[in-house]
Parts: C-alpha cells; sequence; structure tokens
C-alpha cells in the first residue's frame, strides 16, 4: 500500500485525501494494518482534528444545523407550492441518513441509472442474506479474536448456533437480525451462514490483528447516532401552516474502530476507523467515508466523556482491493456535513442547498 | 494446466465426456465411481502439502499499467476518475469473464428468466455443498436458500407462476443438479478458508472501465508471497463449462483476481455440473497476458 499511495490532487475545496492503490506487497494484511496504525497527523491538520470543544467544531455544528434548517424550510416551501416529487404531502417524521443516503444523493444521475434507483427513492429495510451478512460475520469475527472459534466458517456456525445469545448478533426482539436468524429454516440459514463466512473470511484475512492492541480495538458493535430535530411549515387543510418536527439523525458506522493508545490523551485525535464497503469507490466516496468520523465529532461536543473522533477513516474495497485513507481535519468535516445536507434536501425533496459556511 | 486425472479406472475414463486436455470429465454413467472419489477433485484444485509459485512481485503491477493505458483509451470519452471528489464517467465500459457486456449497464437489474432461476438453483446447490449444508429436497431447499438473497420475491414469484410440468422438470432439474454436485464435491474444510459467491469488480481509468467477473467458490488464504488462492467458477446461465468461453472466463478470474490481490491464484477452473467436467488452469504470466489481450480485444472491439 506505502508504495503506491498516492495523493489526490488537493484543487477544487479537496484536502489532503490519499487514494491507496494496489501495491505489489505481500501480504495485502500488512499494509491495511499499517494504514490503521499508522500515527496521527501532525501540525495544523492535528488540531483541526475535531477536539470536541474547540470553536471549530461548534462551528461546524452550526453550520449543519443551519444547512438542515434550510432543506427543511426549502422542503416546506416545495410541498407548499406542489413542486415536490410524487410523494408530496407529509414530509417524513425522521430522515436517517448513513453512507447509503450519501452515495445515492451524491452520486447523482449516474449511480440512479446503475442501480435503476432514483437517488431520493427509499427502500424499506429487511433483512435478507447480504444485510445480515455484516452484523453476523463482526459477531464471528469478536468470537475469532476472542479465540473461540480457529476459522471464519466455524466462527459463524458459533453465532448462528444462538443468535440471541451472549456470543451472537446483539440485540435480540422483533426486528432484529438474531429473531430473523432464528427464524429461518435450515437452507436458508446455511445460506446465510455462507454469505457471512464469505464477508467475515475478507475482513479476517484483511488485518494481522496480532498487531492491533485489544484493548484499543472494537470490532463491530452498535453504530453511533447523532440527531437534530427541526420543523417547518406545512400547508393545513385550511390554509393553516401548523409547525411539523421532522428529526434527522446521521448514522456514524465503521467496521472496525481504532481508538488511541492510552498514552496519547484521553481525548486527543488519533485512531482511525475502517469501513468495509461494496463494489469500487466512487464520487461519493470520500464524504460517505468520513461520516463515521463526522458523527464522532459532533457526539463528542455534546457529550465530553465520548470517544475521541479519529484521526483518518478508511475506506477497504475487498471486491477491487483498493483502501483509501481519508485524513480528518476541518475542512474534510465541512465537506462531509455539506454532503449530509444535500443528501437530506434529496431525501425531503427540497431544492440543492448552498455550502455550509464551513466549507468555503 | 490440466488436473491430473484420477487414477485409471474404466467407469471414469468412459462416457465421461472430458473435452480436451484440460477436462476432469464425469457423467451420469460414472456418478457412482465418482462418489468414491470425491474428495479429490477438491485435493486435486488444492494440491495440499505441494510447493507453490513464488509471485513475481511486479506481474500485478504490470498488468495493470497495461490494462489502464488501454482502458484510458476506451474511457476518454467518458473522461472520469475515481480520485476523490472527481465526478464517474457518464458511462462505464464493463468487460464481464474478459467480453464485453454494455456500455453503463452493468449494474442494472433485468427481469429473471427461466435460464436464470436454473444458473441459480444450480450456484446455491453447489453453495450449500461445498459449505457443508444438508440437502434433503434439492429444488425446495435451494429455494429455501434462495428465498433470503435481496431478488429472493423475484425467484419466487416465479416459481409460483410455472405450471405443474414445468415445476415437475424444474424438480428434476435440480434433483439432477444436487446428485452431480454432491457425487463430485465435498464441503471444504473451514482451514481452507472457503469463500463462496465472491464478486471481483476491477476499476480501470478511474472507473471509466470495469472488469467484472465471479467466483462460485474461493479458497486458500491471501497470498504471503506465493500463489494460494484457487477460484472455481460455474458456467453462466446455459454457457457451457468448456470451449473457449469457458477458458476465457477463466483467464479474466484469474485477471481479475491478480489485480485485486496483488497475487495471480495458484489455480482456476471452471466447472459444469451437467457434464461434470472441470477445466483448470494454473495462472501463470502467459496465461494472465492472455487474459489482458481478453480485454484489449473486447474494448477495442468497442
Amino acid at each position: 500500500m506505502s508504495q503506491s499511495t498516492m495523493a489526490a490532487p488537493c484543487g477544487d475545496g479537496l484536502s489532503g485525501v490519499c487514494a491507496t492503490t494496489p501495491d505489489a506487497r505481500l501480504p495485502r494484511a500488512a499494509a491495511l494494518t499499517d494504514a490503521l496504525l499508522a500515527a496521527a497527523p501532525k501540525g495544523a491538520a492535528q488540531r483541526d482534528a475535531a477536539q470536541p470543544h474547540d470553536a471549530a467544531v461548534a462551528a461546524l455544528g452550526s453550520d449543519l444545523v443551519r444547512g438542515l434548517t434550510g432543506v427543511l424550510a426549502a422542503a416546506s416551501r416545495a410541498r407548499r407550492a406542489g413542486q415536490a416529487s410524487s410523494d408530496a404531502g407529509r414530509p417524513p417524521a425522521l430522515v436517517r441518513i448513513g453512507h447509503y443516503q450519501i452515495a445515492s444523493a451524491l452520486g447523482g444521475p449516474e449511480r440512479a441509472r446503475r442501480t435503476g434507483r432514483g437517488a431520493g427513492a427509499v427502500r424499506p429495510f429487511r433483512w435478507n442474506s447480504r444485510t445480515a451478512r455484516r452484523t453476523i460475520a463482526l459477531a464471528a469475527l469478536r468470537t475469532g479474536l476472542d479465540g473461540r472459534a480457529p476459522t471464519p466458517s466455524e466462527a459463524v456456525g458459533l453465532v448462528l448456533s444462538d443468535p440471541g445469545g451472549p456470543f451472537g448478533v446483539g440485540r435480540v426482539g422483533p426486528g432484529s437480525c438474531a429473531d430473523w436468524v432464528a427464524s429461518l429454516a435450515p437452507p436458508a440459514r446455511a445460506h446465510v451462514a455462507a454469505e457471512a463466512t464469505t464477508w467475515a473470511t475478507r475482513l479476517w484475512t484483511a488485518l494481522d490483528w496480532g498487531r492491533l492492541d485489544p484493548g484499543s480495538l472494537a470490532v463491530g458493535g452498535a453504530d453511533r447516532w447523532w440527531r437534530w430535530s427541526g420543523s417547518a411549515p406545512e400547508a393545513g387543510c385550511n390554509g393553516e401552516h401548523p409547525h411539523r418536527p421532522c428529526r434527522v439523525a446521521l448514522r456514524g458506522h465503521a467496521d472496525v474502530r481504532l481508538t488511541p493508545a492510552s498514552g496519547a490523551g484521553g481525548s486527543s485525535p488519533g485512531g482511525a476507523h475502517l469501513a468495509v464497503l461494496d463494489g469500487e469507490p466512487g464520487a461519493s466516496t470520500r464524504q460517505a467515508l468520513l461520516l463515521s468520523a463526522l458523527v464522532d465529532v459532533l457526539s463528542g461536543a455534546r457529550s465530553p466523556g465520548a470517544a475521541p473522533p479519529p484521526a483518518r477513516v478508511i475506506g477497504w474495497w475487498p471486491d477491487c482491493g483498493r483502501a483509501w485513507v481519508v485524513p480528518v481535519d476541518a475542512r474534510s468535516l465541512a465537506g462531509a456535513a455539506n454532503a449530509v445536507v444535500t443528501a437530506a434536501a434529496t431525501l425531503l425533496g427540497a431544492d440543492a442547498p448552498g455550502e455550509c459556511a464551513g466549507d468555503r | 494446466m490440466t488436473l491430473a486425472p484420477a487414477p485409471p479406472r474404466p467407469a471414469t475414463a468412459v462416457g465421461a465426456g472430458a473435452v480436451g486436455a484440460g477436462a476432469v470429465g464425469a457423467g451420469a454413467r460414472a456418478r457412482a465411481d465418482l462418489r468414491d472419489r470425491a474428495p479429490d477433485l477438491l485435493e486435486r484444485l488444492r494440491s495440499p502439502g505441494t510447493p507453490r509459485p513464488v509471485v513475481d512481485g511486479g506481474l500485478a503491477g504490470g498488468l495493470r499499467a497495461w490494462l489502464e493505458d488501454v482502458a484510458a483509451a476506451a474511457g476518454r470519452d467518458g473522461g472520469g476518475a475515481d480520485l476523490p471528489g472527481r465526478g464517474r464517467p457518464a458511462a462505464q465500459v464493463v468487460v464481464r469473464d474478459g467480453a464485453l457486456v454494455s456500455t453503463g449497464e452493468g449494474g442494472r437489474l433485468r427481469p429473471w428468466t427461466l435460464s436464470d432461476l436454473r444458473s441459480s438453483l444450480t450456484r446455491t446447490i453447489f453453495r450449500l455443498v461445498t459449505t457443508g449444508a444438508a440437502l434433503r429436497h434439492p429444488l425446495d431447499d435451494a429455494l429455501c436458500a434462495l428465498s433470503v438473497t435481496d431478488r429472493g420475491d423475484d425467484v419466487l414469484e416465479m416459481v409460483r407462476r410455472l405450471g405443474g410440468r414445468d415445476r415437475a422438470a424444474l424438480r428434476a432439474f435440480a434433483r439432477a443438479r444436487a446428485s452431480s454436485i454432491q457425487a463430485q464435491w465435498r464441503p471444504v474444510p473451514p482451514a481452507w478458508l472457503p469463500r463462496t459467491g465472491e464478486r471481483l469488480r476491477v476499476p480501470l481509468a478511474g472507473g471509466a472501465v470495469s472488469l467484472t467477473s465471479t467466483a462460485d467458490l474461493v479458497v486458500g488464504r491471501p497470498s504471503d508471497g506465493r500463489s494460494s488462492v484457487c477460484l472455481v467458477r460455474l458456467p453462466a446461465r446455459g454457457a457451457p463449462g468448456v470451449g473457449d468461453a469457458a477458458a476465457r472466463t477463466r483467464r479474466a478470474l484469474a485477471l481479475a483476481e491478480t489485480l485485486r490481490s496483488g497475487a495471480p491464484p495458484l489455480r482456476v477452473a471452471t466447472y459444469d455440473p451437467r457434464t461434470g467436467q472441470v477445466a483448470c488452469d494454473e495462472a501463470d504470466g502467459a496465461f494472465l497476458t492472455a487474459a489482458v489481450l481478453d480485454v484489449v480485444g473486447a474494448l477495442e472491439r468497442r
């Protein structure tokens, strides 16, 4: 990885993004582990890297809220003018924005054409072998790291033998992955296990786990969220304009989180997030990758005890073997906030908003 | 490279339908005999304990550089780049299994056909067998497994619409495929790190061109300096498992694996459950060069 790591051009508002292309060094796991363990950037970038209480973070949060407020107002205007899309009417009470929504919103017509779905199209979530494989595989990986299973397929078997148990996939209850898996007939469960084993094996073999400190390592785990609530006037049936609340929830997802070593200081930036992604990197990749860092930064501002944000986020695409390392700094976070506003505008049927102030 | 044939046994040699020097054949008449030597196919593919070739550290980079030059010309009209923040080209050229598929249609879902259904059933049965799942009623079990995929609704709806005769034919088809696959394959040992249904997708020229392929089975650890990984592919809808198209598929699979992992696979094979034939190659430099030429030809014919 180091051999062919290249810094992307920093023009057009980009800041030091590293697009890591495959290199000749084998095993590959060593290179990806190096990227995960690399020291936090020094100098201005590090100072910018979202110390939870500084003015930059406060400004970032303000800009994001201002952008989302503007989106709500624009969506409301569009609905009142009858200009919104066919699902016009009441706006959704809750808008969840994660990697997928950002990729869809920023991917534009090309992505929509390739996938056959519009950027604003929302498919209701349901469990299937593809949506469940990550959850199961990460649980299996934890099982393997704990030494309870020697191989990915055996680890997946252990997880699925008791999906709601202590070494299972997590939450139990209606709509949970655990309940869904438990409801499956053996052939379906075997298919899910095969899919999860493939996914788990990729990550299992992607890193040199022995070099990672178990005390600072989190594999999977619950997504982190940052929530905001706003409202905008809506057209009433008698011409009134009651304010209807709308909540926006940002989903910070990372498959592996490496927190700074204890000697680095409790709240100083450091560590890294790794996200395993399907397909290949695209136009929206950089912003979507930064979402997990943005959520950590914004959450940290509200909760001083929260985990410090990462110094970099790494996207890894096993389908094509590529990895991108994106440093976290004020500029990149502002870009991610802009992407969030754009995604919100797409999901709410508003016109494309302007940029957040922080990205100027 | 040809998988070494099984020790001479009259029953496997006759009527096996082997084609070409690179085939290990086993037809329906030889099924019982194949069952006796079921472990052989996987073991011969993997060849545990035998020395493996050292990876040429510059090979993957050289192949990529060659392809990038060609792909850059092919994708110039799109003008895209996958550097962060740059837009993706307006239309992506997709080269699937070494052949040009279409322009910009690579990811589009299309309606299911009966051929798709049969292909999916075959792949699912293969997947269940190689991962050690019990198959009692092949059609029902495979449909149950397919029901939890992202196209499960399409599959079940198609089967629901089938008439009695078609459904009976499908049941017989699934039974035959299961019998053939179970006779020749066994569950892959967990230590060999089996992966099933792996997608390979290598972007070139900043995403203007994409090389795609799928491996139905991958075994072996990622390379640590020696070739290690073996890939197996079942034929696409109705395509033969041997012949020129299958050979091109093997080359494409080996090339995609080399580009994404930095190391050529140890072996790449196609398996046709209709005939029981397995064709296999070692991914050496000449083989991968031929794979690049396939891509070059596909892009030049565009």
